[in-house]
């Protein structure tokens, strides 16, 4: 399902509907309905129904909502993905995370809350 | 009585090896209870329920079968099992597919498996708290 941002450690482009490079930066909203992947830096809030690629040069400081979260990067912000969260060993994330299922990698960096489903939130 | 333990445990439960990866110097088995603190200072693996506090310095290994509500302040955190508590790791904390983790978790390098459930936040050295 995930795939593509399962391997992504050599970062596969090839699925990638929309990319967006490193020299662009982006103050506003961002929503895609496919795979987007975000090299640049984004202030605002990025609304995704599929697979969202957060790549090893990107900033963002944004709201994020979506199915998939692949992160290279760096995110300020909180996520909500309703289908899993993958941080990556060079993935920085500030802020909360909610998704049913997550994977966090080794060198990672990571302050927040988490919350999943499955039992009562007996959370934190 | 750790000895004679841990060699029964060696028959009863062959999967401590697969779990462990590491020499563990005591283990708790399933049928035992435990109320209270507990210290140590190589490695522990715990298959059994636990509740009150757990302070080491080496390698804790949450099998399984576990049921820990603790307070747990340790060098490295392996957890297979159920955690309720605040988790301190000086150096790494591994969730492992089939860990529930209720409670914050506090440490310098963290693992998450696809399957594991983690209710609670995670505070990391680095870049001054920005989380919220």
């Amino acid at each position: 399902m995930t795939d593509i941002g399962l391997s992504a450690s050599n970062i596969d482009e090839t699925n990638v509907v929309t990319t967006l490079a490193d020299d662009l930066h982006i103050a506003g909203t961002i929503s895609s309905k496919s795979s987007l992947m975000i090299k640049c830096s984004l202030d605002g809030e990025i609304v995704s129904e599929g697979l969202l690629i957060i790549g090893p040069t990107a900033k963002v400081k944004a709201k994020v909502t979506t199915k998939n979260l692949v992160s290279h990067g760096e995110i300020i912000g909180d996520v909500t993905a309703s289908e899993q969260v993958v941080l990556k060993g060079t993935a920085v994330q500030m802020g909360n995370i909610t998704t049913p299922d997550i994977i966090v990698e080794s060198g990672s960096l990571f302050n927040g809350s988490i919350t999943m489903k499955g039992k009562e939130s007996a959370s934190g | 009585m750790t000895n004679n333990k841990e060699e029964k445990m060696a028959t009863i439960v062959p999967i401590n090896k697969e779990i462990t990866e590491e020499k563990v110097t005591t283990v708790i088995a399933e049928d035992l209870h435990i109320k209270g603190s507990l210290r140590f200072e190589s490695s522990l693996l715990i298959m059994g329920s636990l509740e009150g506090e757990i302070t080491s310095e080496g390698l804790l290994v949450v099998g399984p079968t576990a049921k820990i509500n603790a307070t747990i302040v340790t060098k490295r955190l392996i957890s297979h099992g159920e955690i309720q508590g605040d988790v301190t790791a000086s150096e790494q904390v591994v969730l492992k597919k089939t860990a529930t983790q209720m409670g914050n978790i506090t440490t310098q390098n963290i693992i998450v498996e696809s399957g594991s459930l983690l209710n609670g936040s995670i505070t990391m050295k680095g870049t001054e708290g920005a989380s919220k």
